[in-house]
């Protein structure tokens, strides 16, 4: 099961066995509590240098020794996730995976909740252009350079699901 | 004695408020420096881009030369994109659909660069303060907090290195203290001996094999059909213009709006050319996406980095100026 959650982190699950466990996990705590500890884990790491290639499988099977929790568990009561798996390359719009996690830890380090669930059609090519178009004017550009330009990148249409 | 308390109390109040728009203007200052930095820094690195739970990493190149401003980024995760930035042209490489996107800006000198009237307005929407030291990437930063004074806006933490400014760490949070997106260096090395091959893209683009789009963008200031009525506070119009796009039949109207740290772009097109479905909005990282149709003819895409509130509400309250005032 435990497996399966990490599996589900790394967009590896088909959108059948994917849902399912989602359905799962909003009534098993253990399983919640897992998805909690993975993304605790995620978070602290992603502070750090990742240079070792397979970090995130070499770690996952490290993880899976160790019995302990590591993050303390959730302030409120779990909430219902929600998820949308991206589309496949030949279907010319995009879907976006938004799922997040509250931990306990004050600070801007939780990841967002997404609230806003994407309505109506997907995101189109289209708007991936517009993205580009609106980069070129805001000043967030002009702080970063270039980098904000990876939101275009990481987001084709073309993109199949990771 | 009294009197005495209130001379004290008072010049305390007035010291500590001048402290505070010292500490603010100073803050403010490394905004400035950080878009110098930049734009003059020879660099490169390597840096993750968080968003959800999503986390892409990707190379960048920065030079600057004689000839300009040149980056380059390069996507590590998933399949290999790329973009290239010479000056005002940015061409978008996408080697699965083996498509390059082509987006130049005629009229203006080089990318946005944050001007004096833009900083010091920061500071009327934001509290803006230096935090304490953090180290990224190897390099000594400098924190900058800027918290947002409404909730048409969200905070951003930056981190920036302390000798050049150059942003290692830029958070953008919103009202829930949560993490919308992050862009983290995990390695750069500032003032690095750039080559020209580096900001080269890694693949060959043959013509016949490879489709080329081209955007062609013609500059005309005030000159749309459209207006918004009633942008949240702060957001002044900083650029109007129309765009012909490659596949739409008729030009495409764009407006920006900024409170001078966050930006509000608006696409208004045609109907018949949109490819754009159904209405809704949706979100990328710290980017909301609002799309609606207005009237019978017209669809109207509003994106930025800030809340939904705020696109919304541009977009809810956008007219079209160009014809009778009943038209919504």
């Amino acid at each position: 099961m435990k497996s399966e959650v990490s599996a589900l982190m790394d967009g590896e699950l088909d959108e059948k066995t994917a849902a399912a466990l989602l359905a799962q996990m909003k009534q098993e705590d253990e399983l919640l509590a897992s998805w909690n500890t993975f993304h605790a884990i995620s978070d602290a790491l992603h502070e750090t240098y990742l240079h070792s290639p397979h970090f995130r499988e070499k770690f996952r099977e490290r993880l899976a020794k160790e019995p302990t929790i590591l993050a303390p568990p959730p302030r409120r009561s779990p909430k219902p996730l929600t998820y949308l798996l991206s589309a496949a390359a030949s279907i010319a719009a995009v879907a976006f995976v938004f799922w997040s996690v509250q931990f306990r830890d004050s600070g801007p380090t939780q990841l967002a909740r997404q609230e806003t669930v994407l309505k109506g059609a997907p995101q189109s090519v289209s708007v991936n252009d517009y993205l580009i178009a609106h980069q070129e004017f805001s000043p967030s550009t002009a702080m970063q350079g270039v980098a904000p330009y990876v939101r275009t990148v990481s987001l084709n249409g073309a993109d199949p699901v990771r | 004695m009294k009197a005495v308390i209130l001379v004290l109390t008072a010049t305390a109040a007035i010291g500590s408020a001048n402290l505070f728009a010292g500490q603010q203007e100073d803050a403010l200052e490394w905004l400035e420096k950080a878009a110098s930095a930049a734009r003059k820094l020879d660099y490169h690195g390597t840096f993750v881009y968080q968003h959800g739970s999503q986390v892409d990493t990707s190379r960048v190149f920065h030079l600057s030369d004689a000839a300009g401003d040149h980056a380059r980024l390069v996507a590590l995760d998933g399949p290999p994109r790329e973009i290239v930035r010479n000056n005002d042209e940015i061409r978008c490489y996408y080697p699965e659909t083996k498509t390059v996107k082509i987006e130049r800006r005629t009229g203006r000198a080089s990318f946005p660069a944050l001007v004096p009237e833009q900083i010091s307005r920061i500071g009327e929407y934001y509290r803006v303060k230096k935090g304490g030291m953090d180290r990224v990437a190897g390099y000594d930063c400098q924190l900058i907090f800027l918290k947002p004074k409404d909730s048409f806006r969200y905070g951003r933490v930056f981190c920036a290195e302390s000798k050049s400014g150059l942003l290692l760490k830029s958070k953008t949070i919103n009202d829930k203290d949560q993490v919308m997106e992050q862009i983290t260096f995990i390695e750069v090395h500032i003032g690095a001996d750039i080559d020209r091959d580096m900001l080269e893209p890694s693949f060959s683009v043959a013509p016949g094999e490879w489709k080329i789009d081209r955007s062609a963008v013609s500059e005309t200031v005030g000159g749309t059909e459209w207006g918004v009525q009633s942008p949240p506070p702060g957001f002044k119009k900083i650029q109007e213009m129309k765009r012909n796009v490659e596949g739409k039949t008729a030009p495409v109207s764009h407006l920006v709006f900024s409170d001078g740290l966050a930006a509000v772009s608006v696409f208004v097109e045609p109907l018949a050319s949109s490819t754009i479905a159904a209405p809704g909005v949706s979100q990328q990282g710290a980017i909301n996406i609002y799309t609606r149709s207005v009237g019978e003819d017209y669809r109207a895409t509003v994106l930025g980095e800030a809340p939904p509130v705020t696109v919304m509400q541009i977009g809810n309250s956008l007219t079209h100026t160009g014809k009778s005032a009943s038209r919504p």
